[in-house]
């Protein structure tokens, strides 16, 4: 655990190389001066309120993504893993600890967003119905995200990664095409198993939270098969 | 001389029969296969060790297999009495590394360095941090990208002897370092080991460096052990003898563990056992080499002659108008 621990910390001190203000305290004070800003700047309507939020998610998503593979990226930047081959933390706490890391930063944009709505509250606009929903399923899927390439990440440089994320996005968009041949209306597929997910609290722990210890246990696993068998 | 007591541990580095195999396609230049083969060596607790070979021997892939980095094919490796895979977190709280070049994310200032570093480390002393940053004039504000190499390297060496590290590691430290830094490293070193419970393995092109502190001698060329043992002995080992151009038989080439020939002459090296009958193996016959004791010249080679004579070289290029042959590829090993 002490090596979990200090994974952390040598992960926060890479992230805070540009400047405290600058790693996943950004994430933080980012939404709710977003919300600030366009709130009072736009109207006082429920519609205006959406957008601000949806605008304010579509940027800190991609942002919380990054931040969530950025020790990866100084590393390669810097040539630093180095020190991941002398530090006295096995390979395995060294990946968990990571995805403890990428947690905490997918946590901040989750508290960056819920300190939105006061703000926007603070400045008399109205809060759209199911933000929480809204705001939970996107974080989900910032979490999915993560948890598929966080993996790759520990196997392939960033340039890589980012030429395998675009085709993977243009594969995605691909497959969207397709289904949506499909007699079937997938969105309300999604919006249904959301919906009965998040029905009740007890439902939600009982049903998606084991979901959610697997997918990350899985994506654990697969890191520490790809970075053990990499040469630093 | 160390009384070797090293707090009960007798060996600070023992490492046996370890290999490692790169495929041609991640070797060595022109798609040759690398290959380090069966390299064993031990380093007593209480001194100095060098690691000598030329570029692309197998030094730094060996100091990376000590570490982990990089998963060995075969053999074992001791550190401390510790096994280095089943033990390796724990022989890495005892071990100090410094590397050729920084390792330290550039933003970071030097007082950030030592923040990002301790946690890692039960030992780790503040105090003794900051004695080696005044020590080496490190201004704990700068950023490491602002440090030039000599103080990154003392950065990389301050941290590593903050923690109280048993073996220090350092895979080519000097490289890029003036002589007045090398010789303080050195002198550092030496203080480092005095009281017998610490010890140094560092790796090094630069022979002068293990002239000046190294006790042990460990060389390595081509991925193959040529040599391990004491340093005196090392020199010991073998003669260096000088002839006129030409004047080299079949036979004597058959003796000679590296052998150059020039314009003007030749440089023979030759094992100290085996003088005796290169002297006698002269091209006009087994008599006239002795008859005449000033027909070859020898010498007590220094580092540098031994690693220029053994190293495998590539051709000469094109054009070149000087005569410089290399000798055919020898593998004899010499006894330690």
């Amino acid at each position: 655990m002490n090596g979990v621990v200090s994974q952390v910390r040598l992960d926060n001190a890479r992230m805070m190389s540009y400047g405290r203000f600058r790693g996943n305290l950004l994430l933080v004070y980012l939404a709710p001066l977003m919300a600030l800003v366009m709130g009072l700047i736009g109207d006082k309507t429920e519609e205006t309120a959406s957008g601000i939020l949806g605008g304010i998610c579509g940027g800190l998503s991609p942002l919380t993504i990054i931040y969530c593979v950025w020790p990866f990226m100084l590393t390669e930047q810097y040539g630093d893993s180095r020190i991941d081959g002398m530090i006295p933390i096995s390979r395995m706490q060294q990946v968990v600890g990571r995805y403890i890391m990428a947690g905490c930063t997918i946590l901040a944009d989750a508290v960056g967003l819920a300190l939105a709505v006061p703000v926007l509250k603070m400045i008399g606009s109205p809060v759209p119905p199911r933000l929480w929903q809204f705001d939970g399923l996107l974080l989900l899927v910032v979490s999915l995200l993560v948890l598929i390439a966080m993996p790759f990440f520990y196997r392939y440089s960033t340039m890589t990664m980012m030429k395998g994320m675009a085709i993977a996005i243009v594969g995605i968009a691909v497959l969207y095409l397709l289904l949506s041949r499909l007699p079937v209306d997938w969105m309300h597929m999604l919006s249904t198993i959301t919906a009965f997910l998040s029905a009740s609290a007890v439902r939600t722990v009982l049903l998606a939270v084991p979901i959610a210890v697997a997918c990350v246990a899985l994506s654990i696993l697969a890191s520490d098969r790809m970075y053990g068998s990499k040469e630093l | 001389m160390n009384d070797n007591s090293g707090g009960g541990i007798q060996y600070a580095l023992r490492v046996n029969d370890v290999g490692k195999h790169y495929p041609s396609d991640k070797g060595g230049s022109q798609g040759r296969t690398f290959s380090l083969d069966g390299v064993t060596f031990d380093l007593p607790m209480g001194y100095i060790m060098g690691l000598i070979g030329p570029n692309g021997a197998g030094k730094s892939t060996l100091i990376r297999l000590l570490l982990n980095m990089v998963k060995r094919d075969q053999g074992s490796i001791k550190i401390l009495g510790m096994d280095n895979l089943l033990q390796e977190e724990a022989v890495k709280t005892q071990l100090g590394v410094v590397f050729d070049t920084s390792y330290f994310i550039n933003l970071w200032t030097v007082d950030r360095c030592g923040k990002a570093m301790a946690p890692l480390y039960p030992n780790w002393s503040q105090t003794v941090f900051l004695d080696y940053l005044q020590r080496f004039g490190l201004d704990p504000a700068k950023k490491v990208k602002e440090l030039s190499r000599g103080m990154q390297m003392k950065l990389m060496l301050a941290v590593a002897l903050s923690h109280d590290a048993r073996l220090l590691v350092l895979d080519e430290p000097t490289s890029g370092l003036d002589v007045l830094a090398r010789d303080e490293l050195m002198n550092l070193l030496a203080d480092y080991i005095a009281d017998g419970r610490h010890s140094v393995l560092f790796s090094t092109h630069i022979t002068t460096d293990l002239e000046r502190s190294a006790d042990f001698i460990t060389y390595i060329n081509d991925g193959s052990l040529y040599y391990t043992g004491p340093r005196d002995e090392f020199e010991d080992a073998f003669v260096l003898l000088h002839g006129a151009p030409g004047d080299v038989s079949q036979a004597q080439r058959s003796l000679a563990l590296g052998l150059r020939e020039f314009s003007t002459g030749f440089d023979a090296l030759v094992a100290v056992e085996h003088v005796g009958a290169f002297l006698a193996a002269g091209q006009d016959g087994p008599t006239t080499a002795l008859a005449d004791p000033d027909r070859y010249s020898q010498e007590r080679p220094g580092f540098d002659d031994i690693l220029r004579l053994t190293a495998r070289r590539s051709k000469a290029p094109q054009g070149n108008t000087g005569v410089v042959t290399a000798a055919a590829d020898y593998d004899t090993e010499v006894e330690a």
